[in-house]
Formats: structure tokens, C-alpha cells, sequence
């Protein structure tokens, strides 16, 4: 397809950011036809400039396009208008690389990285021309393949994929990708009970569910469970060397370098820490070596060490240290985008070149150390005010700090305690300022939370109501943002949801939801009337309480971290008890992914 | 440290006419550091390449004459510099030309006497009667090229600087035709 004999120039100048849709970046990969035997578009359902700032979408392109014969190309959801544009004009979903349509592709894979996308799923199907629905599709359509955090909980999207992959995909999307090669031609529904024998790999359509009277699961099956793929060896693993570098100004604008994959501390209210269990790290020899020739491929001005807590890795010091002086000349900062709330993270960020003296950011989470305790950030007071007056001492202007509000167990009283803290640090930190993010807690699968209800939006305002009137006496120095509990809302309710929702999201999306994740496109009126019109109560998704002895719908799928110990952990909350980082060899506290 | 000062002038042909002035300078700044070029930075807390153009080119207008301003810390031969450029950017954009300045010399916007454009239609515009030329913008000459019907005009004097967009709309007000492309053809000096 020949996007500029499609759409005139003055098409093109009516949309909005043009240059998302040309392609063209430097790095991307352009395999001729006649060496590809399998082709691979890989989509995802979020704007260029998220999905462009993904770093799981650029190791599965490096990956898939490493290996003869395998093409891969990229596809993002279109803006609203230039999507309008692409159905009045019959211009199919392409990729942007050889600007083929999405349905020729022999698969297309979907990164599911937030529960919001789900709608924006369904719009790039139908803007490529693909039946919604597995069932629906013919031999003659591509497999449509799901992977991301979201793939933990998949069952509110099961019915639109073909395949879901738990877990790490570097090793088993090679793996998938040998199965379409042997079998290509053969029927699909062969291919999908081959692909579903590779570990990890999960095919919706071979289990079924049922349900309960007052909407309970009754039974899944078969019983068997899926568990996740994780990479054993981080050093061993494949890194890009080279990543397309966009024209636009991206989320994410500069070279990703993930120095270690999980996270050790055990928040329970955090998916990412137990979907991504174990703590790996990559070694710093090999992270000086992939930074150095990334910014020669590439020429980005910013590395950015990337883990769920930086100052965890073990040589943070050293790497931080080293990769500065060896990036010195060529003008490249290094940056740590996550910060464990202490004092050595302050002196680490302290070495950092970089000269944004700005604001640092942390994640309190609560404002009180017993409702820390129970969502087990074992933060001090005492650390906070600490770290802050470090933070301070060295220079930089303001702290952006993290809570949540929702949170199972919360008082009144924890909530006056984030103004407290905010006004503590005022006055350690003269004429310095707090900068605080709110965001309503809402409960996932998989973690210690996920048997708790999810806080109502009129609650959730009263709390809010309590702050307003708590933070705004406190002046300019103190500014706030908080998250729409709308969004929150439907984000709750998807995230434990069930198969049965794939209808509210299918009419939700045929009422002209898209874009979900953004305030301008987000209308909680149509999820409503969404569940209304399938008879499905919105509330007990979200606001009920679940028995230990619940099937949950994600029953069949595992990180490896046992209900049990999950169980466990949130009877401990309740307790308002603490569990220490685990440590290979000491704290172990048989989580069950080791 | 020495400087050595360079004007490069490069293309920017479709589809990059659809990436902004802001886009543009990212990209040279990034394949600059591809290409090991010893780019002179600016002093401070943060370093940016001694890096000016000239005036910004509207979206959806490409170029065959587009011009930058660059210091470097080393003496390189123009022939050097496009060929290490010209590893690190498409065809689409590439560098045409390299000469060496004098430090002092005026910058881009100050040194240009006029700029050529071409606007292609997909119609003919051959009834259409010519625009008054004493706006400063002069119609030099038709052609027909291919399929379609090309206009020269030249912007000169206070017109230089003029926005051939706002030209575009101009032209479809008159001539009831909006340009199906338009290109910088050349600066004159």
C-alpha cells in the first residue's frame, strides 16, 4: 500500500501528528518478500508514541527479525481522527515498515500492557479488516497472539485471541514462531493445539467455564494450569543492539536498558512484583556493554536504567559510576526512572551527570507507617523525612511522592497522615516544594489483594474531599494531582474480570469507545449501559469481597506464586505485619517461583 | 578550543515533510552522535550541539534546500562530512552540499536573498491569470510535469521569509485549486 497516493497532503495535513503514520525511522527493519516465510505484525493498542516507548515491543522486533526467514513489523492504534480517515477511505490497518495490511500477516501479536486498552484492542482488528472473534475467524486470517501483564488476567479478552503467552516472551515467541513455519497452511485449529503443548502459551478456546448461580465460577477446564515463562539467565538472554529511534517526541524518549528484571520487596498491592518474580539482574559488564552500542546505533542524548526499584541492583553504584565516565564525552546522561524511598538513592541519583535538579521522585504509597505495614512498604516515617531532607540538602527543588488512596484497612486517620507528612517535609525543606500524586488503589489478580474489594467512587471523594481540605491551606509550595476514579472504576472491574465481560467490552467498543486509557475519549456512561445490556453487575467485579475458597477466573493461570502464599500474605496485612525483602538462600518465604 | 564553522544543506522529501522542525533538530543532533561527528556543545548544565537552522519549513512542504548552521572542535573536509552524514540519515534527507563559514558570518535567515518554490496541481492551471508580482513574490515560471501542472515562484525581498502555506491558501483562494505538493526548490544568497 502507497499511504501518500491514498491520502493527499491535505489529508495527511488534517490529522493530527502525521508523522506518526509514515514510518520511515532509523533501525527498522525492511526484509524483502522473498526471504520472509513468516510474518509477524507486531500491534499495539495504544497511540505511536506509547507503544513506541515499550520496551518489550523492541526485544520481540529484535528477536523475530533476527531469525531468518521471520519478518516483523510494527502497527499502533491510529488517533481517533486519522482512524475515522483510515475506515471513510477503506485504507486498511498497515504496518509501517513495508506498509502491508495487518491481515496478511501470518500472526499479529498484542501487547497487553493496561487493562484501559481493551476496547482499542477490538479497533485495531476492525481497522484491519479481522473478525473480532476467534471463532469467527476463518483459515484465512492471521493468529492473533496476546502477551503483557494483562495476559495474567486475559479472561475479559479470551474470546478476540487466538493465543495468550504468560509471562517472558524471548525464549517461547521463538518457539511459536518454529510451530507457524512447520505448520503453515495446515488448519488453524491444529495449529492452536500444537502452539497450546509450549509452556506458557495459553489457548482460551480449549477451556470453558462455568458459572454459578449469583455469577460465581463453578468449574474451569480442563484443571490444567498454565504457568508463566521467565528467562533464567539475564546476561544470556537476547537485548536489542540496535533500536528504531522515532522523528516524534516519544513517552519514552531515549535508549531503555533494563539492568534487572523483578523485584525482591513483596508490595502487596503490586502485580508487577509477584508476576515478575524471580530478581534477576544483568551484570554490569554486560549493561556497560549494550549501553555503549546502543548509543553508537542509535545516537540518543539519555540512558535510563531500567528496573521495577534501580537502587536495588546490587552494583548500582559502580555502574552508575562507570557508565557516566564513559558516556561523559559523547554528551549521553544516564537516568534511574525508580527510586527506593532512602538515603543511598539519593547519593546514587546524586552522581548521576544529569543536571535536571528539578524534583526526585518517590513512592510512599500510605500515609501512615501502619498502613504501610499493611500493604507492606516498610517504610518509617523517620526514612521519609530523611530522604527527603537529603533530597533537599542536595539540591534539588521539590519531591514528587506517590500515594495511594483505597487502600484495604485505611482510616480516616492514615489520610490526614499524608498531609501530616507533606507538612513535615515543608518544614524541613524551606522554600522547597511537594509534588504529590494520587491515584485510587484498585485490587489485581495475582497479588495478596486480589480477594479485597475495590473502594467505591463516593468514598474515594470523601477521602479526597478530607485532602483537599488538609493540602490546599498548606499553600503553593504543595501541588497535587490526583486519578479519575471513573477510570479507576472500569480498570478495577477489567482487571478481575471474567470471560462474560468480552461482551460489555465488544458493545462498549460499538458505541464508539476507544482511546479509554485517555480522559478526552473516557465515558463511564458507556460501560454502564455496556454491563446494563448484558445483565452483568458492574459492583461485583469490583466492590465484593471474595472468599478464600473463590475460583478466581484466572484460577488457570500462574506466575508461579502459589494462592497460598498469597493467601497468606494478605492474612498478614490484615495483621498489620511486614514481610522482609526475600533473599536468595535467606528470606525465603515460598512464594513458589524459585 | 577551536570552532570551525559549516552551513550544510540538505533535502527533505516526503514523507519526511511531515516531521516538524523540532523533529528535525533531534534528528541531526542524534545521527551527529552516530556519526561520531566532533560537534562543538554548548557550554552549561545541559550540553546541546551548536546547532542552528533556518527558518522553520511548514509541515507538508518538502525541500531540495534546506540549511544548517554547525561548529565543530575539528577541521573536516566538506567531502568527509557528507559521507559520514550521509551514513546516517535516509535518502530523503540527504546532505547535498558542505561549505566552511567564517565564524562570523550572518546567520542563515539574515544571509538568504530569495527562495524558489514549486507548487504542483492536479489540474491544469493554465487559464488561471497570473498573481500581482509586487507582493514580492514573483511567478517565474509553468511547466508540466508528468500528470501534473507545476508553478515556480520566486520569494524575494520582504517575502522571503514568507510562509509558502500561507501562499498555498493564497493560491486556492485565486485559482481555486489547492497544490497537491509543494517544494523548496533552492535559496538564493
Amino acid at each position: 500500500m502507497d499511504l501518500e497516493k491514498t491520502l493527499s497532503r491535505q489529508e495527511m495535513l488534517s490529522i493530527s501528528k502525521p508523522a506518526r503514520y509514515i514510518g520511515r525511522e532509523w533501525n527498522i527493519s525492511l526484509k524483502k518478500k522473498e526471504d520472509v516465510e513468516i510474518s509477524v505484525a507486531l500491534a499495539f493498542p495504544d497511540l505511536y508514541e506509547i507503544g513506541m516507548s515499550h520496551l518489550g515491543l523492541k526485544i520481540l522486533y529484535y528477536i523475530l527479525n533476527s531469525l531468518p526467514g521471520v519478518r516483523a513489523e510494527r502497527a499502533f492504534a491510529p488517533w481517533p481522527d486519522m482512524g475515522k480517515m483510515m475506515k471513510e477511505k477503506n485504507i486498511p490497518l498497515y504496518s509501517l515498515e513495508n506498509k502491508i495490511p495487518l491481515r496478511n500477516f501470518d500472526a499479529v501479536g498484542i501487547s497487553l500492557q493496561h487493562e484501559l486498552n481493551y476496547t482499542n484492542v477490538l479497533y485495531l482488528l476492525d481497522l484491519a479488516g479481522i473478525p473480532l472473534r476467534s471463532e469467527e475467524r476463518g483459515e484465512e486470517f492471521p493468529l492473533i497472539l496476546g502477551g503483557g501483564p494483562c495476559a495474567f488476567n486475559p479472561e475479559p479478552v479470551s474470546p478476540f485471541f487466538d493465543v495468550f503467552l504468560l509471562g517472558e516472551g524471548e525464549e517461547a515467541i521463538v518457539e511459536i514462531v518454529e510451530i507457524l513455519r512447520v505448520m503453515k497452511g495446515e488448519k488453524r485449529s491444529d495449529v492452536l493445539s500444537e502452539l497450546a503443548k509450549i509452556e506458557g502459551c495459553y489457548v482460551p478456546l480449549l477451556y470453558s467455564v462455568s458459572y454459578h448461580p449469583d455469577g460465581k465460577i463453578k468449574n474451569i477446564s480442563p484443571s490444567r494450569v498454565v504457568r508463566k515463562r521467565w528467562v533464567k539467565n539475564l546476561d544470556g538472554a537476547p537485548y536489542p543492539q540496535k533500536i528504531i529511534v522515532p522523528y516524534l517526541n516519544i513517552v519514552h524518549d531515549r535508549i531503555p536498558l533494563e539492568i534487572a528484571r523483578g523485584c525482591t520487596r513483596g508490595c502487596r498491592f503490586c502485580q508487577a512484583g509477584m508476576i515478575y518474580r524471580p530478581h534477576r539482574e544483568r551484570s554490569p559488564e554486560k549493561v556497560i556493554e549494550l549501553a555503549e552500542k546502543l548509543v553508537k546505533s542509535t545516537g540518543y542524548e539519555e540512558v535510563s536504567l531500567l528496573s521495577l526499584s534501580s537502587t536495588d541492583y546490587s552494583a548500582i553504584e559502580y555502574l552508575v559510576r562507570d557508565l557516566s565516565f564513559r558516556l561523559k564525552e559523547s554528551k549521553v546522561n544516564v537516568s534511574l526512572p525508580s527510586l527506593r524511598m532512602d538515603a543511598f538513592s539519593v547519593e546514587v541519583a546524586q552522581s548521576l551527570q544529569e543536571v535536571r535538579r528539578s524534583g526526585l521522585t518517590f513512592a510512599p504509597e500510605a500515609g501512615s507507617e501502619r498502613l504501610r505495614r499493611v500493604i507492606n512498604k516498610g517504610l518509617t516515617d523517620e526514612d521519609i523525612f530523611q530522604t527527603v531532607e537529603k533530597t533537599f540538602s542536595s539540591g534539588w527543588r521539590e519531591v514528587k511522592l506517590y500515594f495511594m488512596i483505597g487502600l484495604p484497612g485505611e482510616r480516616e486517620e492514615d489520610i490526614r497522615d499524608i498531609a501530616n507528612l507533606v507538612k513535615e517535609i515543608l518544614g524541613r525543606g524551606k522554600k522547597k516544594g511537594v509534588h504529590l500524586g494520587i491515584s485510587a488503589f484498585i485490587p489485581k489478580s495475582h497479588t495478596p489483594f486480589q480477594w479485597t474489594k475495590q473502594e467505591e467512587i463516593k468514598s474515594l471523594e470523601e477521602k479526597m474531599a478530607i485532602l483537599h481540605s488538609l493540602l490546599r491551606p498548606l499553600g503553593r509550595r504543595v501541588r497535587y494531582n490526583w486519578s479519575d476514579f471513573e477510570v479507576n472504576l472500569v480498570e478495577g472491574a477489567l482487571s478481575r474480570g471474567d470471560r462474560r465481560i468480552s461482551s460489555v467490552i465488544e458493545r462498549v467498543y460499538r458505541k464508539g469507545g476507544v482511546m479509554d486509557n485517555w480522559r478526552e475519549f473516557f465515558s463511564l456512561r458507556r460501560w454502564q449501559e455496556g454491563f446494563e445490556e448484558e445483565g452483568l453487575d458492574l459492583n461485583f467485579y469490583t466492590h465484593r469481597e471474595r472468599d478464600r475458597e473463590e475460583i478466581f477466573p484466572w484460577e488457570h493461570l500462574s506466575p508461579g506464586v502459589s494462592k497460598d502464599f498469597l493467601w497468606k500474605e494478605y492474612q498478614l496485612s490484615q495483621e498489620e505485619k511486614i514481610t522482609p525483602p526475600c533473599q536468595e538462600g535467606k528470606n525465603c518465604y515460598n512464594c513458589g517461583v524459585c | 578550543m577551536d570552532k570551525f564553522r559549516y552551513r550544510v544543506k540538505h533535502q527533505k522529501i516526503a514523507p519526511f515533510h511531515f516531521i516538524s522542525q523540532l523533529d528535525l533538530s533531534r534528528l541531526w543532533s542524534r545521527a551527529f552522535r552516530r556519526a561520531g561527528l566532533p560537534v562543538a556543545y554548548s557550554q552549561g548544565f545541559n550540553p546541546r550541539p551548536l546547532l542552528s537552522f533556518g527558518p522553520a519549513l511548514p509541515l507538508g512542504v518538502e525541500s531540495r534546500a534546506e540549511y544548517w548552521d554547525v561548529f565543530l572542535y575539528q577541521e573536516l573536509s566538506p567531502e568527509e562530512i557528507l559521507m559520514i552524514l550521509n551514513r546516517e540519515v535516509l535518502s530523503e534527507l540527504k546532505a547535498e552540499e558542505a561549505n566552511i563559514l567564517p565564524l562570523s558570518f550572518p546567520s542563515i535567515s539574515r544571509s538568504m536573498k530569495g527562495v524558489r518554490y514549486s507548487y504542483y496541481f492536479s489540474q491544469s492551471i493554465e487559464e488561471k491569470a497570473g498573481l500581482s508580482p509586487d507582493m514580492g513574490i514573483e511567478e517565474e515560471k509553468r511547466e508540466v510535469v508528468g500528470e501534473l501542472f507545476v508553478v515556480l515562484f520566486l520569494f524575494k525581498e520582504e517575502k522571503i521569509l514568507y510562509s509558502p502555506a500561507k501562499w498555498a491558501e493564497i493560491l486556492r483562494k485565486e485559482w481555486g485549486e489547492s497544490p497537491v505538493r509543494i517544494v523548496k526548490e533552492e535559496v538564493l544568497w
